[in-house]
């Protein structure tokens, strides 16, 4: 019996009837706020790479060039719209949600650092990974024609049959030679820290 | 209770014992038992079904700390209560005969060997 | 030892009143149900595998994409242990936040199991209730994170980004709608006499059970054990939490416990916003090398990271056990056997809350 009362009164809200007499579905629209897949602005891509190092999805983001001007290009079936490129976009050329504004408010920063490590055990020296890395043939343009390279500056070189790193600081964390590595010896971590209000 | 399963579930189990946390379980029930992990791997694959072996972590957790010394030592309760292994009295037996033989003047260390062997007799049986 | 059999009766994998798939299978004697076993093994992911050999910023978003309901706690334990493996502590507002971000997704997973278990009764007035009552929360957390679930708000040394004052306000009446109308809620299923028939007395969960098979979360706490992972974290200690109890251990019982939760954490966001400091909400640091078991209250009980990291930061080993397994077992194996009839079967099975996609990951 008491329910019975219980669900009358229910019924009986001024709110409720009203609501029951006016009902009408609102509009599906998706709020300013959501964090959306990430869409380029109007500054330019200086070619950092800084997006595709950060993003945890793989092959989601690639900065590609077209008609002569370097350009991130996102790829909507592997991104999983998590925005940390375009957090780690120094040149703010990313833009998802309300997360750049965000960003520049709060002074948001990722930052990262790359290191190799080589397994002495699997490695057999056979230099695809100096050969390949793109920091590498950037400084010492002999290795695209001979294979071999002389220089102290590059990041690695083989030496006396090991792959020796000479340059950790320069390397990029491109993964190119993690890919290209016959026998998985070499690894690329990539460290990250984040941090805010500019401070490092 | 014995269950009715429509097929041979013993790779399925072994998948199982193989992760990290069961991995560590099972060489824990091994030195209870004073068995290598491998045999102790067999009898829990004989013994207990899908789901109780998937909680084998969980309720090791719950039963590793009860009990006194001599059943801490022994590891009845991760016997009887987590793993269902031997029934709650035989436990419970056990560890009295084992209390029994100490206060008859045996060294301790080997009551609690022959207590072992006791129980994986009584496991194997 | 062989019990006579009338017939064995499958329930699943594919079952309208399920929210994921799992099998169930009963043998019954007429309507009694004798024992019950359930299969496992349709959505397998192999999860923990592909965790192995990431730094956090990956890991961090595969650990969210083991539950798709509680995914805010995995994000959060998973970055609290590696902080504590590192030394890292957090800025305190990024504390609260973490705590305001991870109370609203317990509610939400809560209001979706009692809205599960109201369906599968057959009460689907108060089952939608419920559900329009989760977007609101739904509707908070996108305005905190950005994203209704995979939030990927908590990451090592803090919180993504900031809660401003204006979105705090609006958090906070939201959160008034929500203790108002949960009250009604709370009200019609407490008073329901049919509700009552179909709850009370059915799927037993006794103490001893629940302490041997070590069920974890609402489902232990309704069977009178105060456990909760809660109560041991430094942030929550400060709010002032204790566990919710209950000692009657049936369907209903478990069902109050989450609507009790559920207020519970709204007292704990109103009281974290009170307590909350304007600061930085992030401090910084970088992944060390080392090993940790770390356990954290998930929605549905205790949930455990066992990692090893490298000196990189990246993740050597990882086991995850997730509470759902321990509250299906017992669920499986005490509360399911000696049920009184078949009808009841899907009722107590998802009284306990059960998560396939966590126990399987």
């Amino acid at each position: 019996m008491t329910s019975i009362i219980w669900y009358i009164r229910e019924f009986l809200r001024p709110a409720w009837i009203s609501r029951f007499l006016t009902a009408k579905t609102e509009p599906l629209v998706t709020p300013p706020y959501f964090r959306d897949f990430p869409v380029t602005t109007e500054n330019e891509c200086t070619q950092c790479l800084a997006c595709m190092m950060i993003c945890p999805a793989p092959e989601a983001i690639i900065v590609v060039k077209r008609e002569g001007v370097w350009r991130p290009e996102i790829t909507k079936g592997h991104c999983i719209r998590c925005g940390l490129c375009v957090e780690a976009c120094p040149e703010d050329v990313l833009a998802s949600g309300r997360i750049l504004a965000t960003k520049k408010e709060e002074k948001l920063l990722l930052s990262g650092t790359y290191h190799i490590s080589i397994n002495p055990k699997t490695c057999m020296g056979c230099g695809n990974c100096s050969v390949v890395c793109p920091v590498n043939r950037e400084i010492d343009p002999s290795l695209r024609s001979s294979g071999t390279s002389r220089s102290n500056e590059v990041i690695m070189r083989v030496d006396t049959g090991q792959n020796k790193i000479l340059h950790e600081e320069k390397c990029t964390g491109c993964k190119t030679c993690e890919e290209h590595c016959p026998n998985n010896a070499i690894r690329v971590a990539r460290v990250v820290e984040a941090t805010e209000g500019g401070k490092l | 209770m014995e269950y009715l399963y429509e097929k041979d579930l013993r790779r399925m189990k072994l998948l199982i014992l193989e992760s990290r946390r069961h991995h560590a379980v099972t060489i824990e029930i091994a030195a209870i038992l004073g068995i290598k992990p491998q045999a102790a791997r067999k009898i829990l694959i004989e013994e207990c079904d899908m789901l109780l072996l998937e909680n084998l972590p969980a309720r090791c957790d719950a039963a590793r700390k009860k009990g006194n010394e001599i059943e801490q030592k022994l590891g009845i309760h991760m016997l009887t209560q987590a793993t269902h292994l031997i029934s709650p009295d035989a436990g419970q037996k056990a560890v009295a005969d084992v209390i029994e033989k100490i206060e008859s003047g045996l060294e301790k260390e080997i009551a609690l060997e022959e207590g072992r062997t006791g129980i994986l007799e009584l496991i194997r049986s | 030892m062989k019990k006579t059999v009338d017939i064995s009766l499958p329930v699943g994998p594919v079952h309208p009143l399920f929210k994921e798939p799992c099998r169930i299978k009963c043998e019954t004697r007429g309507e009694y149900v004798l024992s019950a076993e359930v299969e496992l093994g349709y959505v397998k992911k192999g999860i923990e595998r592909i965790m192995r050999g990431r730094p956090w910023q990956e890991v961090m978003f595969l650990a969210e994409r083991v539950c798709g309901i509680c995914s805010v706690i995995h994000n959060y334990t998973f970055i609290e242990a590696v902080e504590k493996i590192s030394g890292i502590i957090p800025p305190e507002r990024a504390a609260y936040l973490r705590v305001i971000v991870n109370e609203l997704d317990r509610m939400q997973s809560h209001l979706l199991a009692n809205y599960s278990y109201c369906y599968t009764i057959e009460h689907e007035t108060l089952a939608m209730y419920v559900l329009n009552l989760r977007e609101t929360v739904m509707d908070q957390l996108e305005l905190i994170t950005g994203a209704r679930v995979t939030c990927a708000y908590i990451i090592p040394g803090g919180v993504r980004w900031d809660l401003p004052d204006d979105r705090a306000e609006s958090l906070k009446s939201a959160l008034d709608h929500i203790d108002s109308e949960l009250t009604r809620f709370v009200r019609i299923f407490e008073t329901g006499p049919f509700i009552a028939l179909r709850s009370k007395g059915i799927g037993i969960l006794t103490k001893e059970a629940a302490e041997a098979a070590y069920a974890v979360g609402p489902t232990a706490r309704a069977s009178g054990i105060s456990v909760d992972c809660r109560s041991d974290h430094p942030t929550y200690q400060a709010l002032g939490f204790s566990p919710v109890v209950r000692h009657e251990g049936d369907n209903y019982a478990r069902i109050m416990a989450r609507f009790d939760e559920v207020f519970q954490s709204v007292n704990l966001i109103r009281s974290a916003l009170l307590k909350m400091q304007p600061g930085p909400v992030r401090g910084g640091g970088v992944i060390q090398a080392g090993s940790i078991q770390y356990r954290m209250e998930a929605p549905r009980g205790e949930l455990l990271y066992d990692l090893v990291t490298d000196e990189y930061g990246r993740i050597l080993e990882i086991a995850i056990q997730t509470p759902s397994i321990m509250n299906i077992q017992v669920c499986a194996h005490e509360m399911l056997t000696d049920a009184e009839s078949a009808a009841d079967i899907t009722s107590i099975f998802i009284s306990s809350d059960p998560c396939i996609a966590c126990t399987e990951r």
